[in-house]
């Protein structure tokens, strides 16, 4: 090293005549503290300053970070792009005014590109620090350091672990090392539980018994879930990707609704959903009682459960059928989520607060419930309605596609939506409940079991103990139904054909 | 001349497409262009000064779509581009092709 040349020594007035937005003279005071995230001197563009000399007695200590180095350098980004000499050319010319963004995450990836873009790769932090105080669209812009959340970057980008579930991770881990198959993640106090988190349960393989003189033989994983006592709100998810669950209590938990892809748990046998906030049931949980499951034990207690008294219906009793069977009228929508039949389900609690006349369920007349006398229509028109098994509407089409997009474009399409104007009222409200459908294993029909976007359709089953379900005995569960199509309804409801003249003489 | 087998559609950049009347009915907006004392009626010709050729052209291969499967069943979904989904959704709203109950004129 001794022996290397030594370069000559550059002019005392350096090169920043290319429209540094500083005098030089600033900086031949003592460098500012530095924000790099490098624990490294400075050594390389600013060789030639003199305040270099006093670099070690500089009463300068180490920073320390915590977190990731892309996180500094997200929010560092703009300064390197606006205070490194060497590729200031452009920048410094012209300097770069950031608009106030609408939206923090645009602002970010704004900076992000002009720093990919303009940076020569090698980031000084340095001198001009502190440079973008005024740029940075953030009122509360600390000195020196800003920190992702400050530019209020959505949580999302930046994962970060609760200790409830830092320690469910914990867990998970211990039991995939040593083939437990029973995962106890009660009483942690989880509010939510990532797909991370829970991905690493799909590959405990329990560990094969080997016994001399018998054979040899991998036993079949038998996976066992509890989440009980935590205040989760919403139904994980990726759980259902873990097949060869067989067991999951969700106990006491803050659970509003079940998703529908819940019937993806093929090998379930044990459900338990007592104490938590539960209005209805998916229909996929029926059929995984029935054929297309293994579900025996279903655990219901202590759930608000809609009751015919509560969505103050006229009930349809079917005894004929082995499984007593009542059922709410059919709600009829369209594929904006317009409600066209008098009987409204009430998915919000708003609507419930309002149906307050009850009536009492008519046990001994199975009465058939007529859908004209459901579906109000303009005057004088007649009805055709879609081929239910045939083509769907652009507008579904449309709206599938749009649910296929990633998150992200997601997200601002549905701001977009919020914001313009332009955009028809309810739109936003569909998209969002397609996007959330799609989100959470999408719909398909309880009558003819196509996949579907928007129900329009709905209607509520409730079921009571069958023979090998035991369901609690104190209320009857209900079952929350769709259908494509107009047609796709219970099979005792009489639809209005096609041709049919509507009830004009409709009293 | 109102009486066309066929119509015009127009998109607000100039592309034109030349659709089957009977199948660009089932959007009540159409139908509602075409009836009546309009200039649409009497020239058969509509335009769009909202909708983009590309959008245009996909709400027409629709209209066929629809009409050729009409009476049939399991019909193949059709395929929509995702670039230009939103605006679709937009013009399928616009033209009424939703699947709320369509009124039909027997006259």
């Amino acid at each position: 090293m001794a022996d290397e040349p030594v370069l000559p020594t550059l002019p005392k007035t350096p090169f920043n005549g290319l429209g540094s937005k500083r005098a030089w003279a600033q900086a031949n005071a003592p460098p500012p503290p530095s924000v790099s995230t490098s624990s490294d001197p400075a050594v390389f563009s600013s060789d030639d300053d003199p305040a270099l000399e006093a670099y070690e007695s500089a009463r300068r200590h180490k920073r320390r970070y915590v977190g990731t180095w892309y996180d500094q350098h997200l929010a560092l980004s703009s300064d390197s792009v606006m205070g490194d000499d060497g590729s200031s050319t452009i920048v410094g010319s012209s300097p770069v005014v950031y608009r106030p963004q609408r939206r923090a995450k645009g602002a970010v990836r704004q900076q992000k590109r002009q720093f990919r873009k303009l940076d020569s790769g090698v980031y000084m932090g340095g001198q001009d620090s502190t440079d973008t105080e005024g740029d940075v669209p953030s009122p509360y812009t600390p000195k020196y350091f800003v920190s992702p959340a400050q530019l209020r970057v959505s949580p999302r980008s930046l994962p970060q672990v609760s200790e409830a579930e830092s320690a469910a991770r914990d867990k998970i881990k211990n039991c995939v090392e040593y083939g437990n198959q029973e995962v106890d993640l009660s009483g942690l106090g989880l509010n939510s539980i990532s797909a991370e988190t829970i991905a690493p349960i799909a590959d405990i393989a329990p560990i094969p018994l080997v016994v001399k003189g018998v054979s040899f033989e991998q036993a079949d994983p038998d996976i066992k879930v509890y989440l009980y006592n935590n205040h989760l709100k919403d139904f994980p998810l990726s759980l259902v990707n873990i097949e060869p669950l067989t067991f999951l209590t969700l106990r006491n938990n803050d659970l509003t609704e079940i998703p529908t892809c819940i019937g993806k748990l093929k090998n379930l046998k044990t459900l338990n959903l007592a104490q938590n906030k539960l209005k209805y049931l998916p229909a996929e949980i029926r059929r995984l009682m029935g054929d297309g499951g293994k579900l025996v034990m279903l655990h219901t207690a202590s759930n608000p459960w809609w009751t015919a008294e509560k969505l103050s219906f006229q009930a349809v009793i079917e005894q004929s059928d082995p499984n007593p069977l009542i059922r709410t009228p059919v709600e009829f929508l369209d594929s904006n989520g317009q409600i066209y039949s008098r009987f409204r389900l009430p998915l919000s609690d708003a609507d419930l607060a309002e149906s307050t006349s009850s009536l009492e369920l008519e046990v001994e007349h199975p009465s058939e419930l007529e859908m004209p006398k459901e579906v109000s229509y303009a005057e004088g028109d007649h009805v055709r309605l879609l081929n239910p098994t045939g083509a769907r509407s652009l507008f579904e089409y449309a709206l599938k596609a749009l649910t296929k997009l990633p998150e992200p474009e997601l997200e601002e399409v549905d701001y977009w939506l919020g914001v313009d104007e332009g955009y028809p009222k309810g739109l936003r409200e569909t998209l969002n409940l397609a996007a959330d459908a799609h989100r959470s294993g999408g719909l398909t029909c309880s009558v003819c079991g196509r996949g579907m976007v928007v129900p329009l359709t709905r209607w509520v089953e409730f079921h009571k103990t069958a023979g090998t379900i035991r369901v609690d005995r104190e209320s009857l569960v209900p079952f929350l139904k769709v259908g494509c199509s107009w047609k796709c309804v219970p099979a005792r409801q009489v639809v209005p054909e096609c041709e049919e003249k509507l009830p004009e003489s409709d009293d | 001349m109102s009486d066309s087998k066929y119509i015009t559609l127009v998109s607000y950049d100039g592309f034109e497409f030349v659709v089957l009347r009977e199948a660009a009915l089932i959007s009540e907006t159409i139908r509602a262009m075409l009836r009546g004392a309009f200039k649409e009626a009497q020239t058969g010709r509509c335009e769009f000064g909202e909708i983009r050729g590309p959008v245009l052209e996909k709400v027409v291969e629709y209209f066929h779509y629809y009409h050729a499967n009409r009476d049939q069943t399991d019909v193949p979904d059709m395929d929509i581009p995702v670039d230009i989904c939103l605006e679709l959704l937009m013009a399928a709203d616009f033209l009424g092709l939703d699947s709320r109950p369509q009124m039909r004129d027997l006259s």
